[in-house]
Formats: C-alpha cells, structure tokens, sequence
C-alpha cells in the first residue's frame, strides 16, 4: 500500500485578493481581478491582465526583505504565498529540517533581469548591472522564498512553463511516497514580465478584452501572477503530529502531449493521457469526479483541445467544469498550485466556482459553470495544467475521509 | 513499500557533448586541454540524428540534447522510454538573450514568436518528446547547479515507487558569448568555461548497463562538517569532486575533507569538461564511462594521493559544492 | 516588382532559417504552406513581424495573413500596395 499524501497547509496570492481569506471572498462574489496594468511598466497598457493589488515596496516591506529580493517580485509573491501556507501547517523548525521546498517557475528573475539587460548589453556586460542579472535563474527565486521560510533538507525547482507548479506538487508527493520526506512544501510562483507578456503577444494570444474560457468568442489569454504553496505531509506524519487535514493529493497524472512547442494536438492526447493517469491512481472513476478546473486558458485551441480530452473520459456528459482563470488571469507557472488551492477551498465550502465571461458553448454539451454553485457536496476535484511543449498535469484533490485505506 | 524500494536503478547507455570530441570517448586516452577561460562545446554531425528541416527552428542546445537524447536511446535500443525528466540550470538561453537584445533594439514590438516560444526551459525536453513522439512522464528542473541532480533524483525516486521502469534522464547547459561575460561577473567562481549537453538511459533493469545508481541525494545549504559526517557513515573510497583549482570554489570541499576520519582517493573532472549549471552531468557521465572500464585515468586524479590501485574500481562517490553551500552526492556502483 | 520578389525571398530564408535553400530555390508561384515550403502557423507569425520590421505594414489579425501569405507573388502584391516604408 502506498503512502496517503495529504494536504495540511495552503497559502495563495493572486490579483483576486491576498490570502485564502479574501481569495474565497472573490470567488463567491463573482469578483474578478482582471484590470488594466498598473504595476508592469510596459507599451502594452491597453491589455487587461490579473495584476497582484501590491507593489514590490508594499510587499517587500510587509515581509521585512531587503535587497535583493525588494527587486524580485516572483519571490516576494512566492514568500507571502509560502508564508500563509507553513503557518497554517504549524511546522517547527526542526520538522522544516528534514522537509523538501519544490517551486514552480519559469519567469524566475526575469522582471529585474529586463530592467538591467539593456545597460548590460550596451557596455558588453563591463557595466557594474551585469551583477544584477545574477537572480535571472529560476533557482535563485526559489532558494529565496525556501530559505525565508525556513531551513530545508532539499530545495529544488521545476520548470515546465505553464505547468511547473503541478509537477512541483507531484515532486513532492513523489518524495513522501518513496519515504525520503514527510513533508513537502510545493507550489510556484511567477511574476509578470514584459518579457513573458511580449512573448505572448507575439504569438497573438492576447485577448484586449477580459478572457472568456470556453465561450465561442474567445480570443485569448489574460495574462496574470501569484504563487500558491501547498504543505504535503504522508499520512502517518500527520496523524502523529495531529495535523488538521484539509484536503488529500489521491492521485497525479503527467504525460507529453508532444505534438507542438505551443499548440495543442486536436485530440488532446496529452491532457487526456494526464487525467487518466490521474484518475487510475487515485483508484476512481470518471463519475466521482465532482468538478474539474481546467486549464481553460481561453484561447481557441486549448479550450477545444481540452473538451475534446474531457469528452474523450466523460463521453458527451462533462462534469461541472470552468476556468478560474477568468477570476486571476493566466498565472502561467503558479497556475498548478493557485488553482489547486482556489480547489481546495471551493470544495471546503462546498461551492463551485463560475466561470466568467462566458455566454456560448464552443460545441453542443460544453457548457462550463455559469452561477457559482453553493451547498454542493464536493468529494474530488481535479486540476488541469498545461503547458508549452505539451508539459500536461492533472492532479485530483479529494476531500479527507478517514475511514478509508 | 518496503519491495518497491528495493527496485535497483541502473545506468543503460550515455551520450556526452562537450568541449571534448563529440560523442564519443576519446577524452579517456586523449583528453583536450585548453588554457582559456572559455570554450564552446564541440558539435556532432546532426544529420545522423535529425534531418535538416526538422532543426531549422533548432538553437545550439536543442540540436545538441536531440543528438545526445537519441544517441543514448540508440545504444540502450529504448525507442520510447517511460519519462523524460531534464535538467538545465540557464534553459535556452542563446533564444532568450536574442529576444532581450531584439526588445532593448525594436521595444515591444517586431519582436520574433520563435524565439519566445523556444526560449522557455522546458522547450528542451519537451522537443525531445515531440521528436520522439513520446508520451510519458515529462519535467524538467531548473535549479542552478543541482539541475541535473534533481531530474536524476526525480527518476530515481519514481522508480523505486515502480512508476516507471526507465527514463532519459540528462541535463543540459549552454553558454553564449555575452553569458560567458556576464557570468564573469554573476559567478567569478567558475574558472574554465564551457557547455555540456549529457544525456542517459537509466532503467530497473542491469542487462548491458554501465553501472548502478546506488543512491541521490540533495543537501541544501548544507555546511562541509555535515557533508563529512554523512560521507564518514558509509567511508567511501573514491571520491570525485567539482574542485576547479580557485579558492573560492574549492575551500569547502577541502574543510571537508579534513573532517573524513578515511583517506579516500580524490578525483575531479571539472578542468577536462568545463563548468556551467549543469557540469555535474559531465561528472557523473566520466564516474560512470569510469566504473564500465574499471581503470581511472590519471588526469582525473586530484591532490597528492597516489595514483596505484587505479584498475580496481568498486564505487565512485560524486561530491559537488556551489558557493551557496548546495550540495549534492551521488553513489556510483560497478555491477 | 522582381526585385521586391527577389528581396522578399531572401529575407523569408532568412528570418524562417531555411538554412539549405537559395531565393532561385523558392517558386514565386508555389504555396508557402502545407504543400510548397511546409511552412506552418508559426512561420506565418514569423511573416507579420517580417511585415512590421522591413516594410511598415502592421497585421493585427493572424487571420489576414492567410490570403497574404499565399506565395511569394501575393506577399510582393500585398507589400506593394501597402508598405510605409
């Protein structure tokens, strides 16, 4: 029997609210977080995206950092996101010793790197900014917000664009399965960057408007940042320190869809192969899955491809589905773990969440959650990530029973 | 549980590009020496891997990790492994400096779709998959230094759970001309520069393998004086170390050493292959070429220790060190 | 009009890396996508910045470069007409 992986700890932070707390309000109020750009200095101001409502300043002071992490906003988002969680999780430092911290990120320190790159590059990097270029890596991003919570056995990072926090949760459990920690603190982090915002915008998979996941009319992406972090901790663990449980990682699928460095195949093979994988695992059938929050990015092809991935599991008659992404924008690498908590929480409240903006099916029976839902009975939920290159994961959070295994 | 952790792990099959002779092993007899600061990788014939059109889009490191990935999947005859887990501590860095360049010169417009697309870290093993048409597990891990050892670690792991029963596992870093500079100034430690791509087949099964994996492991920010007790547990006699020869790099690894109650024989690869974030792929590619030939090739000592003893090779211990106190050990077995 | 055909074809080898061809290579009249060149929906993206940077012509809608990008022919009739610069 393999070891149970539990959740006992969750922080977030995204452009609809900072904190669980003030998340789960937006949620049932309908609130979205899209806006136009305030922080991100960029030409591109006219397109909306889900900006997190503080600047470095505030943040870096609320968390009393200095220099250089005052400067890095993916890790001051990842620190209070991290922070809210090991709270939570009630963890001592010693306990924090022999844990594992595994960040998701593909920005990293991309937002201060494109402030210096110029300079850099005009005085062939003899100018003294060359130095500041040194956080562009990913691992520097993680290694901040890690050693800021605390001192862990292994800090490492995973980098699959879009779905880096979902592979950073399935690292961790990974880890807990295979006895090598107990604990896990998993999840990402990113940023928006003019870097990652151009990039996007030259692909043409912006849309000027708010998104609109799954409606007919869709035309793209909302851009959006946060970072969520999840305490995993294996079951006797948690039983031994008398852990409150908040939810259960029962089952984990990540496959390639491996078709295109940014499409998705029409099929969806890959996202269909990782909700498979998932639901094996976590010894279910498609019919318990109460509600799933897709990756629904809102452009026209993953929207499609990932109905077509959904129809291939569930047949014509799909679960309650939406995108929570019409709430935070695409939060690219921390959407895993962000839309995992959103996840969480819905399903503590037993509510599931609208998605906004829509108004027309893509196709007949495709219809994702219009009204929030509430005094729903929700036992598993499962998350989509997709990423560039086809990185595909699901994960499947289900609600504690102690009863079982 | 307790059976699936027994699962042994095993090294198939390698594939090296570095500043040495290109796949292949000629660096064991006639290993290239270079006085500067920085060399590129040397680059294979691609055409014997991937036909021309398919690598027009191709950067520098893509075309390397699809000769290298391939390679390694010929010679353990996989065609479609379980996982592909890669590491790379910088990603695309030649699409993702053009972009910067292209976004400093034009702003935020006229700027080139490929290079965005292709310049996140996964575009590598990604592109892999996509090449092979490979539908299994897929990640990678970007963590300075202990890139490759965190993809390796994720392999590893997975199969002792009995997830998978192989992967290509590699690591992959390459540096321009203007990151070799700037490096120059974000990582005055480095003393000889240069870019390994590394790849390998790992499976549960020893038929034909190089060697066995015996364990991973990671140790964050961790001091010397621990890195010495875990390693006096086990008193390995072979140790091949990330030294490079300057001071700020090497002073932990030698207070650690001075806390082993064993004289072990201390080897390094760093001064043949070069360094970047993912230089211990480079490491563990000549700790394992090591224990398939049992003989170690006298370059590769390193310090005072004799060099008798060199044809009896049980186990290699694969230390390295970054600046910010990261280590990592690897445990290599003859089989 | 032949030089603008001549130069449109050096360029698109250029900006797409279709390392082992010559502008002679390139048919004016061929498709450029699917059949033809293979080129693909990323190379047409590769197209509109093409546009922008040499002659001052902005696309806002991938959607339009479809009958633009026809053959070499449409794009120098289409630059012709339209170009800023």
């Amino acid at each position: 029997m393999e070891r149970r992986v539990f959740v006992i700890g969750a922080g977030i932070i995204s452009a609809i609210g900072v904190g669980k707390d003030a998340t789960i309000q937006s949620i049932m109020a309908g609130e979205t977080g899209i806006m136009p750009v305030k922080h991100l200095v960029t030409d591109h101001s006219y397109l909306p995206v889900g900006e997190v409502k503080m600047s470095n300043a505030e943040m870096s002071q609320a968390l009393a950092v200095n220099y250089p992490c005052n400067e890095l906003r993916t890790v001051l988002l990842g620190m209070y996101a991290a922070k809210e969680a090991v709270e939570e999780a009630n963890l001592t430092a010693t306990e924090l010793k022999s844990a594992a911290f595994i960040g998701g990120t593909t920005v990293g320190g991309m937002d201060k790197t494109e402030r210096h790159f110029k300079k850099v590059m005009d005085t062939q990097a003899e100018a003294p900014d060359s130095g500041e270029l040194k956080y562009n890596d990913c691992g520097y991003s993680t290694d901040f917000i890690a050693d800021y919570i605390g001192k862990f056995k292994i800090v490492t990072t995973s980098s699959t664009a879009c779905s880096s926090a979902a592979n950073a949760i399935i690292m961790g459990a990974n880890l807990i399965k295979a006895g090598i920690v107990d604990i896990a603190v998993v999840g990402g982090s990113e940023a928006l960057s003019k870097f990652h915002l151009n990039g996007f915008n030259t692909l043409m998979i912006l849309d000027k408007e708010r998104c609109r996941p799954f409606d007919k009319g869709r035309a793209g992406i909302n851009l959006g940042e946060g970072a969520a972090f999840l305490v995993l901790e294996s079951q006797e663990s948690a039983v031994k320190r008398g852990a409150k449980v908040l939810a259960e990682l029962k089952g984990y699928g990540n496959s390639c869809d491996a078709f295109h460095q940014t499409a998705t195949s029409e099929n969806g093979e890959g996202a269909y192969l990782a909700m498979r994988k998932a639901i094996d695992m976590a010894h279910l059938n498609p019919s318990d899955i109460d509600y799933v929050n897709a990756h629904g990015t809102g452009t026209p092809n993953n929207d499609e491809c990932e109905v077509a991935a959904m129809e291939r599991i569930w047949g014509c008659s799909l679960p309650f589905f939406s995108s929570t992404k019409s709430f935070t924008g695409h939060t690219t690498s921390a959407s895993g773990s962000i839309e995992a908590v959103v996840s969480i929480l819905c399903m503590e409240k037993g509510i599931i969440p609208q998605n906004l903006g829509f108004t027309t099916p893509i196709k007949e029976g495709a219809t994702p959650v219009q009204k929030t839902q509430s005094e729903r009975t929700i036992k598993n939920v499962l998350n989509n990530s997709f990423g560039f290159g086809g990185n595909d994961s699901s994960l499947i959070f289900s609600k504690y029973e102690e009863s079982h295994g | 549980m307790k059976k699936a952790m027994d699962k042994k792990c095993y090294i198939k099959s390698m594939a090296l590009i570095s500043c040495q002779k290109p796949l292949c092993d000629d660096w064991f007899s006639e290993p290239i020496t270079f006085d500067q600061a920085y060399v590129r990788a040397q680059e294979p014939d691609n055409k014997e891997f991937i036909l021309p059109s398919e690598t027009r889009r191709m950067s520098k490191i893509l075309k390397r990790t699809i000769c290298t990935a391939i390679s390694s999947l010929n010679q353990a005859g996989i065609h479609n492994p379980n996982a592909i887990i890669t590491g790379t501590g910088m990603g695309c860095m030649e699409n993702s400096e053009k972009f910067l360049f292209d976004m400093a010169k034009f702003g935020e417009k006229c700027l080139k779709p490929t290079l965005f697309m292709q310049s996140t870290h996964n575009t590598i093993g990604s592109l892999i998959a996509i090449v092979l048409k490979c539908h299994g597990y897929n990640n990678t891990y970007s963590h300075k230094s202990i890139s490759f050892e965190s993809a390796l670690l994720d392999a590893f792991v997975q199969m002792k759970l009995g997830y998978i029963k192989n992967a290509l596992v590699g690591s992959h870093d390459e540096i321009t001309p203007f990151t070799s500079l700037v490096l120059k100034h974000t990582h005055p430690e480095y003393k000889f520069l240069s870019e390994t791509s590394m790849s390998s087949v790992i499976s549960t099964d020893s038929e034909k393998g190089v060697c066995e994996i015996e364990s991973v492991e990671i140790l964050h920010k961790s001091t010397p004086d621990e890195i010495a007790t875990y390693l006096n547990e086990t008193k390995d006699s072979i140790l091949l170390l990330g030294v490079n020869g300057t001071a700020v790099n090497d002073n932990p690894y030698k207070s650690m050493i001075e806390k082993l109650t064993f004289t072990p024989r201390l080897l390094q690869f760093k001064h043949i292959f070069g360094e970047n974030f993912s230089c211990s792929a480079a490491g563990f590619y000549a700790a394992a070429k090591i224990l398939e030939r049992q003989i170690i090739p006298n370059f590769l000592l390193w310090g005072t220790c004799s060099s008798k003893m060199n044809n009896d090779v049980p186990k290699i211990t694969m230390v390295n060190s970054s600046v910010d106190s990261t280590w990592s050990i690897i445990k290599l077995k003859r089989i | 009009m032949d030089n603008l055909i001549e130069q449109l074809k050096n360029q698109i080898i250029e900006v797409l890396n279709l390392e082992d061809m010559t502008a002679a290579d390139i048919d004016s009249e061929a498709p450029l996508f699917g059949e033809g060149l293979g080129l693909d929906s990323i190379d047409a993206l590769e197209l509109i910045v093409l546009l922008e940077r040499e002659y001052g012509i902005k696309l806002t809608n991938p959607a339009e470069g479809k009958a633009i990008f026809t053959s070499i022919t449409s794009i120098a009739d289409y630059v012709s007409r339209n170009r800023k610069k």
